[in-house]
């Protein structure tokens, strides 16, 4: 299941959708733009993109070198266009401010690699959903704060990937959220929610039907990955036929 | 009023309160029968209610009688009385409901126990289990706030489980009933282990009793609708005689419920994976530190 969706506030402010995700062979990735800052939609999509460009893109060793890399090869070419440092970060604070969650499914567990906050979904082997907030302040740490020196005591220079490694013997399968999905978890009407993740509920009802009918209540930008179980997808199918 | 009065009927005629007289201002003999029989008949009746407590008759015979004069209604001063035509509704025909009354007269009030249906008011279980291990002393206020905002109705019943090595199951309480030391969590504590499953595997039966048995009082029926179940602590477990999987068995039973709701507070990021283990829905974490 990939879901990207615009929140309520921001269609009603005339904001753009400001996550993104991008997903190929094991692993799945989500950037999370900030909502304060003007344009990071443009952020998260042309991350994305270089990002595609690399070839060990996939492999979960080069998953931290392959960001910085990114960023240090954008940063060069904007420096460019702005010569002194505070225009540079000025432009950093309009487009570059978005949070990185990715995923990897590796041979025996799934590593989640989280930089800034989101969540992380996960469905146990007895089909337990369980949401997983990852919340540090209210002002959440962007990797591009690494490349601001303007900032008085910047503490995020020191700052890295947090690691989460779920064993496949504790859990069926781990998703990955932008922060937007907390009403899924507060309102017991959008408890369904955890049949879709889980296929229990026949294809009628879509993860996106059950957003757009209650899209009032989703303020942020709403954004899930995860790889939802074919075999029970597949009963479900053929119960629906029977 | 008579239309003698009106239009000038009479005027200046000797007034003739003679039996005889009176006779001859009815068209027939019956209609004075039927008359004056109405005016014994409502005369007696004024006696009778005086008795008996009948109400009705007091209106028709004051109409009848002319409380200056002392005389009755057909014997008005003016030549002769209408009193049968215009005034017919009180007095110009028998009324039966005096007679009626007085045959079957009303049974005395006798209050007689009813079967009364209780109405039935549905309360919210919150379940609050407390971790008291060294690993919650950093965040004593943050438990505090937890708990206190897992505890705010007055109406709803409430179970707070604090365990370490060892913990006993408490009763259901109201929030009146709680007392200071169940809610505020004062830290300084020195105990290392917590026995996490085996308070886990006592919970679905604990739930089980409480639904099924329903509180009553004088007016209302209690019966529980909701359940949340809020875990402080890092939820692990190094004291217990059940194993991991009854456990996990034990919780899955108790999400088997529709009417469950599930929270977890961890005490660190990297722990926040064991409650999801369990199956808890929200898992949250107290520490804000990247």
């Amino acid at each position: 299941m990939k879901i990207s969706r615009q929140g309520y506030t921001h269609y009603s402010d005339g904001i753009n959708n400001q996550d993104f995700y991008y997903t190929e062979g094991n692993m799945k990735m989500i950037l999370d733009g900030c909502s304060d800052s003007k344009y990071s939609e443009i952020g998260t999509r042309l991350f994305v993109q270089l990002f595609a460009t690399l070839p060990n893109r996939t492999k979960l060793e080069c998953f931290e070198e392959n960001v910085k890399y990114v960023f240090d090869k954008l940063l060069e070419q904007f420096k460019f266009w702005y010569k002194s440092q505070e225009d540079l970060e000025n432009f950093i604070m309009d487009n570059l401010l978005f949070t990185i969650v990715a995923c990897f499914e590796t041979e025996n567990s799934f590593v989640v690699k989280l930089f800034g906050d989101g969540y992380v979904v996960t469905v146990n082997h007895n089909d337990c959903v369980s949401y997983i907030k990852h919340y540090y302040g209210r002002r959440p740490t962007y990797y591009v704060y690494k490349y601001c020196e303007l900032i008085p005591n910047n503490i995020f220079k020191e700052y890295e990937f947090k690691t989460f490694t779920f064993s496949k013997e504790d859990f069926k399968e781990i998703g990955i959220a932008s922060d937007g999905i907390a009403p899924i978890v507060k309102y017991d009407s959008l408890k369904t929610f955890d049949d879709i993740i889980t296929s229990k509920l026949k294809s009628d009802y879509t993860a996106e039907g059950v957003i757009l009918s209650n899209i009032q209540s989703f303020g942020d930008d709403v954004t899930l990955v995860i790889n939802q179980d074919i075999k029970n997808y597949e009963k479900s199918k053929n119960e629906e036929e029977t | 009023m008579g239309i003698d009065r009106i239009f000038g009927i009479n005027k200046g005629k000797d007034k003739d309160n003679r039996p005889e007289a009176k006779k001859k201002e009815y068209d027939t003999e019956r209609d004075y029968i039927i008359k004056d029989y109405n005016v014994k008949k409502n005369s007696e009746n004024l006696d009778s209610d005086t008795k008996t407590g009948y109400r009705g008759s007091s209106k028709s015979v004051s109409s009848q009688e002319d409380s200056s004069t002392g005389k009755k209604g057909y014997e008005e001063d003016f030549g002769y009385s209408y009193q049968g035509f215009f005034d017919y509704g009180n007095q110009g025909y028998p009324n039966d409901d005096f007679a009626d009354k007085r045959r079957y007269p009303a049974e005395p009030k006798v209050i007689r126990p009813r079967f009364m249906y209780k109405q039935t008011l549905y309360r919210k279980l919150t379940i609050i289990l407390i971790e008291e291990t060294t690993a919650l002393n950093p965040f004593v206020n943050i438990v505090s706030k937890i708990i206190e905002s897992s505890c705010q109705s007055e109406s709803d019943y409430y179970c707070i489980i604090k365990y370490g090595d060892t913990f006993t199951m408490p009763k259901l309480l109201f929030k009146k009933e709680l007392k200071q030391e169940d809610i505020i969590f004062k830290g300084n504590i020195t105990n290392e282990k917590s026995c996490l499953y085996d308070v886990v595997c006592n919970i679905p039966p604990f739930v089980e009793e409480a639904v099924l048995s329903h509180k009553e009082d004088e007016r209302y029926k209690y019966m529980i609708s909701e359940i949340e179940v809020v875990g402080i602590g890092t939820c692990t477990d190094n004291a217990s005689k059940n194993t991991k999987k009854d456990a996990y068995t034990a919780f899955n039973k108790l999400l088997s419920r529709k009417d469950i709701k599930t929270k977890y507070c961890c005490t660190s990021d990297v722990l926040m994976q064991e409650p999801a283990k369990f199956g808890f829905r929200n898992i949250v974490c107290m520490s804000k530190e990247y």
